[in-house]
């Protein structure tokens, strides 16, 4: 019998075994890993010497996918990304005409394919949770240390925290440089409409940490798996395995738990033969991200007709163009992620936190029909226009509401109701704000993100100070009515602020382990 | 009546026909094979209807650009639209198109001009497109 089971290795899965080393530790996930082909170099020298095809198309025409099929985010979308999101054979499916999720069965689940943002939630952040800031912050400083994350100290740091451990901030493109140059002379302009401009926190390293490399500015961040600079929790699993600190079954799909007095009985489908396994543990944890947890509690109580909350963080995006910047080349070294914004002001109750992104690294072609011009301007619009511009990406918070829900059918799908209304006024303030510096945007260009498509999923477990009623955890992740079940991941965030949730995702992981882990050392 | 896909024979009509509308040049071989063989990946559910109208119009040899910015907001999934699409992402793969896709250097003056030009071009082409849909939505 295993000491703990963890099911899923993403943000929370691998952290939760992090928290428990040394324990009789199993891990269980599928565990799709990266194909072995990749890039190295910087993509536009890549260009001039081979043919990138597979790389950037794909043998099977992947990353022609949004022309047909349901939108992917840009790394998803690449072919040597596709297999965070490879379904394995028995996978539940997701019935939603509303609502496209993006689920995972990665070795580090979604956080391959994340923007690596990674901010601390504050004390109103934390509102509706039944922990605070205090109980998160230790393990916070933890994680600073062990994944390395860069910032700076700068006018955000009212609102994210200051930047102490941190590495030195990511060097800034022509376009980044530019707008944090404009907003530090137009800083009083700016804060009085309620837009603060700063370096964003990001777990990619500026400078070379422990045997990982800094970042390369190769423009690849969108097409390479695992680049060393952008931080994976599969980094973390991959070195506890090798030092066999904990076990980890791959191939395995999770179909069920059974809870008995004294542990629980895990039912796993190999996924190569379809035959069953049978693991026992004292205590298990599941991480299979929101609505896969949710989906497997649900399964595991043969329950078809409970009704989950279901939060995401809803996003639009905004292009910027600096007319100044028209015609300028292409900057060859350059990191997406440019600048972090935090809107604070009379528009919203709460604060809203978004990104600018530099355009060096995504596909041209995803971007080309948006320009309102024939086919050959739009080629002209896309070489001259887009070293010009900028996308600003701005996330809400979310809180549940009734009509948004996901409960299980009878085959075990996930079946998912959602309903969002749009609200462009704050996305048209910022468009105001901007136009004053001299970056151009209509509001016709604003795109508002089709549900599920954030990738930030929580609410449908949600943690309480005093849990009363089914599905519901308290603040050590333990599921309402069990003893020895616990959620470790987003499922039980309760709502969801706006700023990115994976460092919290896996700050609470360790929270929850590291309390499982004392309960074994009290029971010696 | 539903069809899989078109046979290569017309693809490679319309793949050459699409080219030359974008890039006013014959296409290379190596872009045409990887277009053909992007059908067997994509449109396979088209409808007779979309590949009649296809057909249709590269028979008559239309200005399939003046075509496309004609549909591109009125019907953003019509089957030309994601065709030239599937085109323009394949030919951003391929090096010799770099220079189309990719501004090495400083050209203020020059993007300006060639950004003017095209939104006039944009606009004679965009009447063009719905005059020549007119046409041939009588045909089809």
């Amino acid at each position: 019998m295993f000491d703990v089971i963890i099911v899923g290795s993403g943000a929370a899965g691998a952290f939760c075994a992090y928290s428990l080393r040394g324990l009789k530790t199993l891990v269980l996930d599928v565990g799709h890993i990266p194909p072995k082909e990749s890039l190295a170099g910087n993509l536009y020298d890549l260009e001039n010497k081979e043919t990138l095809f597979n790389k950037i198309i794909g043998a099977q025409f992947e990353s022609l996918n949004d022309i047909e099929f349901r939108k992917l985010t840009p790394k998803v979308k690449a072919p040597l990304m596709r297999y965070v999101i490879q379904e394995p054979k028995g996978s539940p499916m997701i019935l939603s005409k509303e609502f496209s999720p993006t689920v995972s069965y990665a070795e580090g689940g979604l956080a391959n394919v994340w923007g690596a943002q990674v901010y601390r939630f504050n004390h109103d952040d934390l509102k509706e949770y039944p922990i605070t800031s205090e109980d998160l912050n230790p393990f916070y400083d933890e994680l600073t240390k062990h994944v390395g994350i860069s910032g700076a100290d700068d006018d955000l740091a009212r609102f994210l925290g200051d930047a102490s451990g941190m590495l030195p901030a990511l060097k800034l493109s022509k376009i980044g440089a530019e707008i944090l140059k404009r907003y530090q002379r137009n800083a009083r302009r700016f804060q009085n409409n309620g837009v603060y401009l700063g370096h964003p926190r990001l777990a990619v390293l500026s400078t070379d940490y422990g045997d990982r490399e800094r970042c390369g500015y190769d423009n690849l961040e969108f097409l390479q798996s695992r680049n060393s600079a952008i931080y994976s929790p599969a980094f973390t699993l991959r070195a506890m395995v090798e030092k066999k600190e904990v076990e980890y079954l791959s191939g395995r799909l999770v179909e069920k738990f059974e809870e008995q007095e004294d542990g629980v009985t895990v039912l796993v489908k190999k996924i190569n033969d379809g035959s069953m396994e049978q693991f026992r543990c004292k205590k298990l944890i599941l991480c299979l991200g929101a609505l896969n947890t949710a989906r497997l509690v649900l399964f595991s109580h043969n329950d078809f007709t409970t009704e989950l909350p279901v939060v995401e963080n809803p996003f639009s995006l905004i292009p910027l163009v600096s007319l100044t910047r028209i015609g300028m080349p292409i900057d060859k070294e350059s990191y997406s992620s440019q600048l972090c914004f935090v809107y604070s002001g009379k528009l919203c109750n709460e604060l809203v936190v978004g990104m600018i992104y530099g355009m060096e690294g995504i596909p041209r072609s995803d971007m080309l029909f948006d320009f309102p011009f024939s086919v050959s301007g739009c080629l002209a619009a896309a070489k001259y226009i887009l070293p010009a511009m900028a996308v600003m990406q701005v996330y809400r918070s979310s809180d549940p509401q009734k009509s948004n829900y996901l409960k299980i059918n009878e085959n075990g799908s996930i079946v998912i109701k959602f309903n969002r209304s749009e609200d462009h006024s704050l996305e048209q303030h910022l468009l105001k704000v901007f136009r004053r510096i001299g970056y151009l945007s209509f509001s016709s260009l604003i795109q508002q993100s089709e549900p599920g498509l954030s990738n930030h999923y929580a609410g449908p477990l949600p943690m309480r100070a005093k849990p009363k009623q089914p599905y519901e955890t308290d603040r050590s992740g333990l599921l309402y009515g069990s003893k020895n079940v616990y959620i470790g991941d987003s499922a039980t965030f309760p709502r969801l602020p706006a700023k990115n949730l994976t460092f919290t995702i896996m700050a609470n992981a360790i929270r929850v382990a590291r309390n499982i882990r004392s309960m074994f050392q009290q029971s010696l | 009546m539903m069809a899989t896909m078109s046979d290569p024979a017309h693809l490679r009509a319309e793949g050459e026909l699409l080219h030359y509308s974008v890039f006013g040049t014959r296409i290379p071989e190596p872009v045409l094979k990887k277009y053909i063989e992007a059908h067997h990946y994509y449109l396979r559910s088209a409808v007779q209807s979309e590949l009649t109208w296809m057909a249709k119009a590269v028979e008559l040899g239309l200005d399939l650009e003046a075509l496309e910015i004609a549909l591109r907001y009125s019907d953003k999934n019509h089957i030309l639209v994601r065709k030239l699409k599937i085109l323009v992402h394949i030919t951003e793969a391929f090096g010799a198109y770099r220079r189309r896709f990719v501004n090495e250097h400083p050209q203020r003056l020059r993007a300006i001009t060639v950004l003017a030009f095209h939104g006039f071009r944009t606009v004679s082409k965009f009447l063009k497109g719905k005059f020549l849909l007119w046409r041939l939505n009588q045909f089809v």
